[in-house]
């Protein structure tokens, strides 16, 4: 046996202890008690005894041994022929006995020292066996929001189960709300999360003063409601294997917002804005944007050295520079399809391709007070309109759309003629007077 | 707003894509990257972006100002400032591997900038001073 795939890790990165259990698995048979979601540890040990290196029996004269124990995680720190890293107990024997999940000694065991429950306090500071190398796939970690600057790099999990790291405030899952979300705040320090394999998961996380890169997916992966910010290169960056974004955040990063280089990536509902380069970057592959922002950011909105590009509703407004433009593309143009987008108030164009070709699918677009034209090397479809977008509250960055957009967008009509949609155009569609509370978020 | 630089707008002081010349702050505009700033004495400041492309860069005129979760990253640091979980990376604009601009890390504040300029620095063709306090580059 080993780590079980329902193991539950909670890190609480100021108040919890490098020490403690730090996880639970419910899975385990007799399973009853939590002990990994507080402080402290439930109980430490200092005598902790095996007959040899073989057996999974483990003794302590000191009797301190619960039931309760069962399913919580026994770290093992130091000791004579003891191994150190995280047992599963999967047995209580008495007071003085129990099971571990696999052999913790050599040898014959003694003066073993470590504790059962309590959070542990970090992915990587643990002295000999670390909390992110034995992550399995299928585990889920708990990330509470207290101070935390550390360096997370996650490389362990391969394959289509995932593990799943996930921030919260002071009840588990309630990340959804950005003041509940842990922030790792690296102070000028490296690599807050990197993604080294495939089958993570991040959710609800916040990343912020990276010297370099603020979250790194070099392998394929999941953002849910994250966000970077304030960091030395990329907000986000993609590498090697596609990932995709979800209601994530890149701002004021000197680099780009969402940058990928070997490979391309997928947002929906993203929003990238301020960030001293590109709100979206891509040189590889097909990037894919549904329903995001990219605003006011010191290069493209979004500059693709690569096709083809898809986006639908869009909104690309006040990307500043003299030769920046809403979207910076490649030819063959005809493979991509820009929809239901607005290209609004950017530096030079609305959408600029390196040289011309055949059109792309281009739909539905709204192209307003961009500095240059609204596209060169480009063909604008005749459904295309220039009226002012009317955002809502542009400089506060809301960026609902007024009645100019109401309902224009694509398919309207379906093939067949029996449904008709109202889509406006553009990323945030707009409320109807006296229409209901929305109802999407994230989740 | 409209965006501070664009085709057809810019700074009387505009000289290129990193040296943008010299703007008042507004509060409804947050991006001055490559920008230099005038923003009035005692200001809180929050969320902004003021990254430069070379480190050291004398960019924002004014004192005794609180800067609360901002990009500085090369920004020439004020001591009147007060500073709030904000970014004072060093750094250089250099090209990767695709011949885009990205940015190789030097140190963590200015003060620990030693002018050592990486070989491969992409160069940003700045001139020898720009209205608005930007300093000479190569």
């Amino acid at each position: 046996m080993a780590i079980g795939a329902t193991m539950v890790w909670e890190v609480r990165p100021t108040n919890g202890s490098n020490l403690n259990g730090g996880g639970y698995d419910s899975g385990v048979a007799g399973a009853t008690t939590d002990y990994s979601q507080q402080n402290t540890a439930q109980e430490s040990f200092t005598d902790l005894a095996t007959a040899d290196g073989t057996t999974t029996t483990v003794t302590s004269a000191a009797a301190l041994f619960t039931s309760a124990m069962i399913g919580n995680v026994l770290h093992i720190e130091s000791g004579t022929n003891w191994e150190p890293g995280f047992y599963v107990v999967t047995t209580f024997v008495s007071t003085s006995e129990i099971t571990v999940d696999r052999s913790p000694t050599s040898a014959a065991g003694a003066s073993g020292v470590g504790k059962v429950g309590g959070a542990t306090k970090s992915f990587s500071g643990q002295t000999t066996q670390t909390l992110q190398a034995n992550l399995v796939a299928g585990n889920k970690v708990w990330v509470k929001n207290e101070a935390w600057n550390e360096s997370v790099a996650l490389s362990v999990v391969t394959g289509t189960t995932t593990c799943t790291i996930e921030g919260y405030g002071s009840t588990r899952g309630d990340g959804t709300t950005e003041a509940n979300r842990p922030l790792n705040d690296r102070n000028s320090a490296g690599a807050p999360i990197a993604c080294n394999a495939s089958g993570y998961i991040l959710k609800y996380l916040s990343v912020t003063r990276s010297n370099g890169v603020g979250i790194a997916m070099s392998q394929s992966g999941v953002c849910v409601g994250c966000k970077s910010y304030s960091n030395a290169s990329h907000g986000f960056s993609v590498a090697t294997a596609p990932s995709e974004f979800i209601g994530c955040e890149a701002n004021n990063n000197t680099g780009a917002g969402f940058s990928a280089s070997t490979i391309a990536y997928q947002c929906h509902g993203c929003y990238s804005h301020d960030n001293t380069g590109a709100g979206y970057i891509v040189t590889t592959g097909t990037p894919t944007l549904r329903f995001c922002v990219s605003e006011a950011n010191a290069s493209y909105g979004l500059g693709s050295t690569t096709a083809p590009i898809r986006l639908t509703n869009c909104t690309v407004d006040g990307n500043t520079g003299a030769a920046i433009d809403g979207i910076n593309m490649q030819p063959p143009n005809q493979t991509s399809s820009i929809t239901n987008c607005i290209f609004s108030n950017n530096g030079r164009d609305g959408i600029r391709s390196s040289a011309a070709s055949p059109g792309a699918w281009d739909a539905y677009n709204c192209f307003y007070g961009n500095g240059g034209t609204t596209a060169t090397n480009y063909t604008v479809n005749s459904t295309s309109i220039t009226t002012d977008p009317g955002f809502a509250d542009r400089a506060n960055g809301n960026f609902a759309v007024g009645t100019n957009m109401k309902a224009l967008g694509f398919p309207g009509t379906f093939p067949g003629g029996l449904s008709i949609g109202y889509l406006d155009i553009g990323a945030v569609q707009r409320r109807e007077l006296g229409g209901g509370l929305y109802r999407g978020g994230l989740m | 707003m409209k965006p501070l630089v664009s085709a057809v707008e810019r700074p009387d002081d505009y000289y290129n894509e990193y040296f943008r010349g010299a703007v008042d702050y507004d509060p409804a505009w947050r991006n001055y990257s490559y920008h230099a700033v005038d923003i009035p004495d005692g200001t809180v400041i929050e969320g902004c972006n003021f990254a430069q492309a070379e480190p050291k860069t004398e960019c924002i005129n004014g004192e005794n100002l609180t800067f609360r979760d901002c990009n500085l990253c090369n920004v020439a640091l004020h001591p009147s400032w007060t500073l709030e979980r904000c970014l004072t990376a060093q750094s250089y604009v250099v090209a990767d591997a695709d011949g885009n601009d990205a940015r190789q890390f030097i140190c963590a504040t200015p003060d620990e900038f030693d002018d050592k300029k990486p070989e491969h620095a992409r160069p940003v063709e700045g001139k020898d001073t720009l209205a608005g306090g930007v300093e000479a580059v190569e």
